[in-house]
């Protein structure tokens, strides 16, 4: 821990420069995993981590350092380090900090560290159980239980002191299936801000290895995924990477200050996609994997309207990034941990619901992709090019779901896709990912309904689609 | 921490064999953007990862805290978790190599040098980009440098330390034309300041950019594909996982049971070399084995796994030196990978594609990519190539294939081998034939 003494020495010290903004970002982080493979305990780790980021700002000037040496002597040193990129007069000083305890949004009805290590095993052994006795063919099943208890406490130079904590749990469950030269692999992720009740009361652990099982096989024996532009419908939930990529980044503040984003300041108000298109990112959701209790600088999170009824709205930013914009922060502000230094990122991003059900869209569709789960994707920002993969998709024929095909590449524009969308449904849900960009990988949600997008290109190796 | 007190603690609850991995490294990095420093971050960190064996089972704990509780909480954690693990692989401890090869990775004129100096040429980097072409609109120029030791203690005696460092020069631009955008970036790296032009790289990265302008997407069918540098790296790369001992061991590998068979084209010979003599020069690997320099493929032909300690005892062969520590588990992969280059130069391998695409970018191999199986479907972006020479710009394309089928599939191996980051030595590859995407 820091001692508010310790702090604000610190900062002091930072802010004797002329800074006009500092702060520290204490991590206390604790972390352990527990893996089974081919039924049998494979690998069990706890590790602890514990640092310091400290960031000055001087204008259009961010200088950050880190260390987990937290002795004064190591705090102070950095804190004087740091401060020496500038050659002004202090501006501010701290004595005081007002404590914030951050608002927790997740009920924790079992806390981890309650759960036997051996209860935990036994669930994940059953799901490696089921995967494994699914089918002569699947080689290899994994399941893992991922968990980190997260303590932070923000010291600013407005004087506040905020105390935050984050649960993260995941389940990985991953099926190899081999036959004939051709793997195939499957994996499913739930991933939960609530205590272990998640994994044993409110999802069906037993049902998604077998889900995974039965789509390692199905997709192990599907034909490739055809090539060239089509129709294609993205299903609702994990279908949302599609804007998560294309647009959801380069609606970040970190792009779009510094000009490196398709879509600029200049563009608010003006149309960028079709009317049938808002969307949103929503960090103060109750329950959801992407939702923040206060971002990485201790701002409240809150619903930003991205883009309605297809004319550009607004940004997700952060207070450095926000400068240059000339915006104010939004609650944003996001890192993995005290080694990254903060910025605007996505939380809860999605495309909100339309009219459509997914039955009419379907039928409305002669010969096209549905695309029911994808393994993730990058963008461009700048560019807007972005490209995302199948993991679970399928050929429509005549209005009706036809056979399964392989790993289909989709790939286009962000700002060229939007306008092409032409029919969204009434069924939105979440995908839980970890998303990476330069603060580091951070859990989000992407999400929308069910939707159509008229022309897009898909890159697969099975040849024209007939 | 005092490496003494937890030996000594782990014997006394009854941990013979346990080893110690601890690293420290320091990192600088600076982004100049419109001629002021924008982020200026430096950074201190460490790490100490203790495993051990319990019952003939490792237990593994690891932390960067390093005060009077450190060994306490290491060797409770060992006991914790070793007593969990079910599988039944041999948990060994090493003895140490008779002879470990040295050669110095560490240039103290990287951390002398003073941190205003490294601005200024991060300064006129991002100056001479701007000045070189008034399409460019944006210019982002980060310089990054690192430093990083490792040692490794284990309770048979061994005790062994790496040091190196590294400092690199990123650029990354923005080119508006025609109510065209198009973005482009490179880098340079060494650990002397004196190995690099920056000026050249500015030229360069300025020079492919704005020759992107225009694009087009080509008619989707297979054509003869060149692959520049780093795409060939990064699919080959991907092409070795498969040589992984454990994978075979796993049946995960598609290279499963091909030993001293032909898997690739005769053009195609492998090497990886831990020993040569840059920056990536590591002696030993994160098991405390020695390493070598061992043949992969030799014309074509599947010439060897690669294992550690556990895979290595399980084949009933010795370790390669490939111990990669990952997570809590002691992974396995190539250290420095050298693709013996051929005689062509490109200019010859363009003449030898005659009519069929240069590929100079892919994207979204984390996910376009399955490495296992080895297909690959990806975005990518490049040029055509008309009567054996560059023509038109493409973008917004996906190649697609299989890596082995495309390695079987290598037409002409080019002279032009560079260096990339992640430690790799290759030259641009033409293929016979690629599936191409487009319109």
């Amino acid at each position: 821990m820091i001692s508010k003494s310790l702090a604000r020495d610190v900062l002091n010290t930072a802010l004797s420069t002329g800074g006009d903004f500092a702060e520290i970002y204490f991590e206390d982080t604790i972390s352990s995993n527990i893996s089974i493979e081919n039924t049998k305990v494979d690998a069990a780790q706890t590790s602890t981590s514990s640092g310091v980021g400290l960031r000055i700002l001087n204008k259009l000037q961010s200088v950050y350092g880190h260390t987990n040496d937290l002795s004064r002597k190591s705090l102070l040193k950095l804190a004087s380090d740091l401060s020496a990129s500038f050659s002004e007069k202090q501006k501010i000083h701290i004595e005081n900090f007002k404590v914030k305890h951050a608002k927790l949004k997740d009920k924790i009805a079992i806390p981890y560290d309650t759960v036997p290590k051996e209860e935990i095993i036994k669930v994940l052994r059953s799901a490696s159980e089921i995967v494994s006795s699914f089918d002569k063919h699947i080689v290899k099943s994994e399941a893992t239980l991922v968990h980190s208890e997260k303590k932070i406490v923000i010291f600013n130079s407005e004087g506040k002191e905020i105390i935050n904590h984050n649960t993260y749990a995941r389940i990985y469950i991953i099926a190899v299936g081999a036959d004939n030269g051709k793997i195939q692999t499957s994996f499913a992720g739930p991933g939960t801000k609530k205590g272990w009740e998640f994994f044993t009361k409110e999802i069906n652990i037993e049902k998604i290895a077998k889900d995974t099982a039965s789509n390692c096989i199905k997709f192990l024996y599907a034909k490739e995924a055809p090539s060239g532009k089509m129709p294609v419908v993205l299903a609702h939930g994990w279908g949302g990477v599609l804007f998560h990529e294309s647009c959801g980044h380069p609606l970040e503040a970190a792009a779009v200050s510094k000009g490196l984003s398709c879509f600029t300041k200049e563009m608010v108000g003006t149309k960028i996609a079709s009317d049938v298109v808002s969307a949103y990112d929503d960090g103060s959701l109750p329950n959801e994997w992407g939702s923040i209790n206060v971002d990485d600088e201790g701002h409240k999170p809150h619903k930003i309207c991205l883009i309605k009824n297809g004319v550009l709205s607004g940004f997700m930013v952060d207070n450095f990034c926000g400068r240059r914009m000339d915006y104010h922060e939004t609650g944003s502000s996001r890192r993995q941990n005290y080694t990254f230094e903060p910025i605007s990122r996505m939380t809860n991003t999605y495309i909100d619901n339309g009219k459509s059900t997914l039955d009419e869209i379907i039928k409305a569709t002669k010969l096209g992709l549905y695309a029911v789960d994808f393994s993730g994707g990058s963008v461009n920002p700048a560019t807007g090019e972005f490209n995302f993969t199948t993991s679970q998709a399928y050929i429509i024929r005549d209005g009706k779901i036809c056979e399964p095909v392989r790993d289909a590449t989709l790939i286009g524009k962000g700002n060229e896709i939007l306008h092409n969308i032409d029919m969204v449904a009434n069924d939105r849900s979440f995908g839980q990912g970890n998303c990476g960009a330069s603060s580091g990988y951070i859990p989000v949600n992407v999400g929308q309904p069910t939707l159509r997008i008229q022309d897009i290109l898909v890159g697969g190796r099975g040849g024209e689609l007939k | 921490m005092n490496k003494k007190i937890f030996f000594d603690l782990a014997k006394s609850k009854g941990i013979l064999d346990c080893d110690l991995m601890i690293k420290n490294s320091r990192s600088l990095e600076i982004s100049v953007f419109k001629g002021s420093v924008e982020h200026f971050t430096v950074a201190s960190s460490g790490s100490i990862k203790a495993r051990g064996i319990v019952g003939g089972k490792f237990g593994v704990a690891s932390t960067n805290k390093d005060d009077s509780l450190t060994p306490m909480f290491l060797v409770s954690e060992i006991l914790d978790t070793a007593k969990l693990i079910e599988k039944d692989d041999p948990a060994i401890i090493f003895e140490g190599s008779p002879k470990y090869k040295r050669f110095n990775t560490f240039n103290q004129d990287v951390e002398d040098m003073v941190a205003s100096k490294k601005v200024e040429m991060a300064k006129n980097l991002e100056k001479k980009v701007i000045s070189l072409d008034s399409r460019i609109t944006d210019v982002e120029v980060m310089y990054r440098e690192s430093s990083d030791e490792c040692k490794i203690f284990n309770s048979k005696g061994l005790s062994l330390k790496r040091k190196n460092n590294f400092l690199m020069f990123y650029v990354q631009v923005v080119a508006k034309a025609d109510g065209e955008i198009k973005s482009g970036g490179d880098y340079v790296f060494s650990n002397k300041f004196e190995d690099l032009d920056l000026d050249k790289l500015a030229e360069k990265v300025v020079k492919e950019t704005v020759s992107k302008f225009h694009s087009i997407q080509c008619k989707s069918t297979t054509y003869p594909v060149i692959l520049k540098q780093d795409v060939a790296c990064s699919l080959i790369s991907a092409a070795l996982s498969s040589l992984s001992s454990e994978e075979v061991q796993k049946h995960t590998s598609v290279l499963e049971g091909k030993l001293n068979q032909k898997i690739a084209s005769s053009k195609l010979t492998i090497y990886d070399d831990p020993l040569m003599k840059n920056i990536f020069f590591s002696a030993f690997d994160d098991e405390g084995v020695a390493t070598k320099k061992k043949c992969l493929i030799k014309s074509g032909v599947l010439k060897m796994f690669l294992y550690n300690l556990e895979t290595a005892a399980k084949d009933h062969v010795e370790s390669t030196g490939n111990a990669s520590s990952a997570g809590s588990k002691m992974g396995i992969s190539p250290s420095f990978v050298f693709v013996k280059p051929g005689k062509s130069s490109f200019e010859d391998l363009l003449l030898q594609a005659n009519n069929g695409v240069y590929i100079t970018e892919v994207e979204g191999l984390g996910t376009g990519l399955n490495p296992a199986s080895g297909d690959f479907s990806v975005q990518a972006s490049g040029y055509l190539i008309k009567d054996g020479k560059i023509d038109t710009p493409l973008s917004l394309i996906t190649l697609s294939g299989n890596l082995f089928k495309m390695l079987s599939d290598i037409k002409a191996m080019g002279n032009d081998s560079e260096i990339s980051a992640s430690g790799m030595s290759n030259p641009s590859i033409l293929i016979k034939k690629l599936s191409v995407g487009g319109k």
